[in-house]
């Protein structure tokens, strides 16, 4: 292959199913990377995880009675994430205790209802991994509308939401449901990572929901720009992983997550204010003139600096 | 001036029809025409078996700037809460101008603890204010005229300069003073504020009191919690000693006095309060 001629950029779009792998992966990158925003902010990773492992034997069981595995899905996820709530409120068990007993035990019920499955092994590397290239047209469609319509809703109620997600004291004062807007939350939470599954698996689903928005909160501190930027590095990641897995023939799932946190590496060594490298070398040269600087430090601005 | 003098006016109308009418109960009754900004009647909270607040009955009305002074756990927070209506009562009733409050209501501004926020949060100075905004229509960005309120009650508690730096990176009295500005946007007939005073610097506590003033005279009722007996003397018009019940009631000088404060805090707290009474 002749890296230079830039043919193989075009190469893998020939084929369908690459087609469709790269119009999933975007996807999905740009509705976890959106999700994610708020899921990193209000410190729901372990509850993301836990989630992504609970639906598994609602969708196992979708599969197994031959219904809609995303209705399955999701019923799954709010019964967990009811439960995980009931359970956390009881006042002896804190929430992420209660978030452990669910995931694994959800987990452990999905493992044991598909090992009546004759296509046991397959269907559970499947559901682990994703897989990326079975990527139907159908399949793409869903996931567009289901994009659609979360992001639809997060934009509506985007006020709401963020005002819940960093005061959640006033947001109670001023008349806004906290209770109900958390749940709905979580649905959107649910179906981002539902849609998420096929393409990365439930392994790696996490990665997609956290690390393009830590990336992004790394390069600044508007929210608005935090969302644009973990969409897009949630959809450039993708690409470039599926690049990198068709010709490494690594998997996609795990190509794609490796990128991600490549990329996330290196904003976190070497982003222009907040990198570990660069904030180093910044301060290396600012501190060389201290005489320099003892007239540029003012009050006010030390303490927005701060 | 021109509304501090119609108010004046209006206050002398009603002293006048009053007068005319039950002339024995005199001008000191004028203010009761209008129903309390605020009042709960006969109020008991308990969360679980604890009692928080009990058979507590008060009036608010506009134009008061009352200090809730009491040791931790006396009710304090629990009290505001449930005049901002985010908290039902377990007994008694809670109005907001005679009508019964059960919900947050658009009048009643809360101002919650500068702990309860994330300071992590990517929010700017001014994106934070412009949550106060009561209704903006939800397809489009604040407009312009919205940005500028914000921006005018950002200079009213003088952190206009710093309207685009990150929230966290501000210091706790330029925070309090953030939230103060988000309270002033929602113009509500009464402003409820959990220990504005901790962990605010000298300055900023100036400023709140002269703020107060400002607010007293345009005729919002006041109502803050604070353990800082300097603070409620020299801040508010009237002072309520909570101590799960109510302990006093009054002007700050009547009210905190050795044996009064004794009565709210118990022996110990008063030594620590040494010189501040009075």
């Amino acid at each position: 292959m002749n890296w230079l001629q830039l043919s193989w950029l075009t190469e893998p779009w020939q084929h369908t199913f690459m087609q469709h792998a790269f119009g999933a992966i975007i996807l999905v990158g740009v509705i976890s990377g959106v999700t994610g925003v708020f899921v990193t902010l209000r410190g729901l990773a372990f509850f993301g995880d836990a989630l992504a492992h609970a639906v598994f034997p609602g969708i196992v069981i979708a599969h197994l009675v031959g219904g809609n595995v995303l209705i399955g899905a999701l019923v799954a996820a709010v019964l967990v994430s009811l439960g995980i709530g009931a359970i956390g409120q009881s006042g002896r068990v804190s929430n992420d205790t209660a978030i452990g007993i669910l995931f694994a035990g959800g987990f452990a019920l999905g493992v044991a209802l598909l090992a009546s499955e004759r296509s046991y092994t397959r269907d559970l590397t499947a559901f682990l991994l994703g897989s990326i290239l079975g990527v139907t047209r159908q399949d793409l469609l869903l996931t567009a509308g289901i994009g659609v319509l979360v992001l639809g809703t997060m934009f509506w109620f985007r006020r709401e939401l963020t005002t819940v997600a960093f005061d959640r004291v006033f947001a109670q004062a001023k008349g806004i449901n906290v209770w109900l807007f958390d749940q709905l939350f979580l649905v959107l939470l649910a179906l981002a990572i539902v849609v998420s599954l096929q393409t990365v698996g439930n392994v790696l689903v996490l990665a997609m929901l956290v690390t393009p928005a830590a990336t992004a909160r790394l390069l600044t501190d508007r929210l608005r720009v935090m969302i644009g930027l973990a969409a897009l590095i949630g959809a450039a990641c993708g690409v470039a992983g599926l690049y990198f897995s068709y010709y490494r023939s690594v998997p996609s799932g795990a190509s794609v997550v490796l990128v991600t946190v490549g990329v996330f590496g290196l904003v976190y060594l070497f982003a222009p204010r907040t990198g570990v490298v660069s904030s180093r070398l910044a301060r290396r040269v600012h501190y060389g003139h201290p005489e320099r600087d003892a007239f540029a430090h003012q009050p006010e601005a030390e303490q927005a600096s701060r | 001036m021109n509304e501090r003098f119609l108010a004046a006016a209006r206050n002398d109308r009603e002293g006048e029809w009053l007068q005319s009418n039950i002339s024995s109960l005199g001008h000191a009754l004028s203010r009761t025409k209008a129903p309390p900004v605020l009042a709960v009647d006969s109020l008991s909270v308990h969360y679980g078996d604890r009692p928080a607040l009990c058979d507590v009955s008060l009036t608010f009305s506009a134009g008061e700037t009352v200090s809730l002074v009491g040791p931790n756990g006396a009710g304090k927070s629990t009290l505001l809460k449930v005049l901002a209506g985010m908290l039902p009562p377990s007994h008694g009733t809670v109005t907001q101008a005679g009508k019964p409050l059960r919900r947050p209501h658009p009048a009643v501004t809360y101002v919650p603890q500068r702990a309860a926020a994330d300071w992590l949060f990517p929010v700017s100075v001014l994106d934070t204010t412009l949550m106060g905004t009561a209704q903006a229509p939800r397809w489009r960005p604040f407009s312009r005229g919205e940005k500028g309120r914000a921006l005018d009650a950002l200079a009213m508690v003088g952190m206009h300069s710093l309207a685009d730096v990150q929230i966290g990176s501000l210091s706790g009295g330029q925070q309090q003073r953030v939230f103060l500005a988000r309270a002033l946007l929602a113009d509500g007939a009464a402003m409820l504020l959990d220990e504005p005073f901790a962990g605010v610097d000298v300055p900023t506590q100036g400023l709140f009191v002269d703020l107060f003033g400002q607010l007293q005279r345009r005729g919002v009722t006041i109502i803050y919690a604070t353990h800082d007996l300097d603070q409620a003397a020299r801040a508010a018009s009237r002072v309520v000693l909570l101590n799960r019940y109510v302990i006093g009631d009054g002007p700050p000088a009547s009210q905190l006095s050795a044996e009064r404060l004794q009565a709210a805090f118990g022996t110990h707290a008063l030594m620590g309060t040494d010189g501040s009474p009075g």
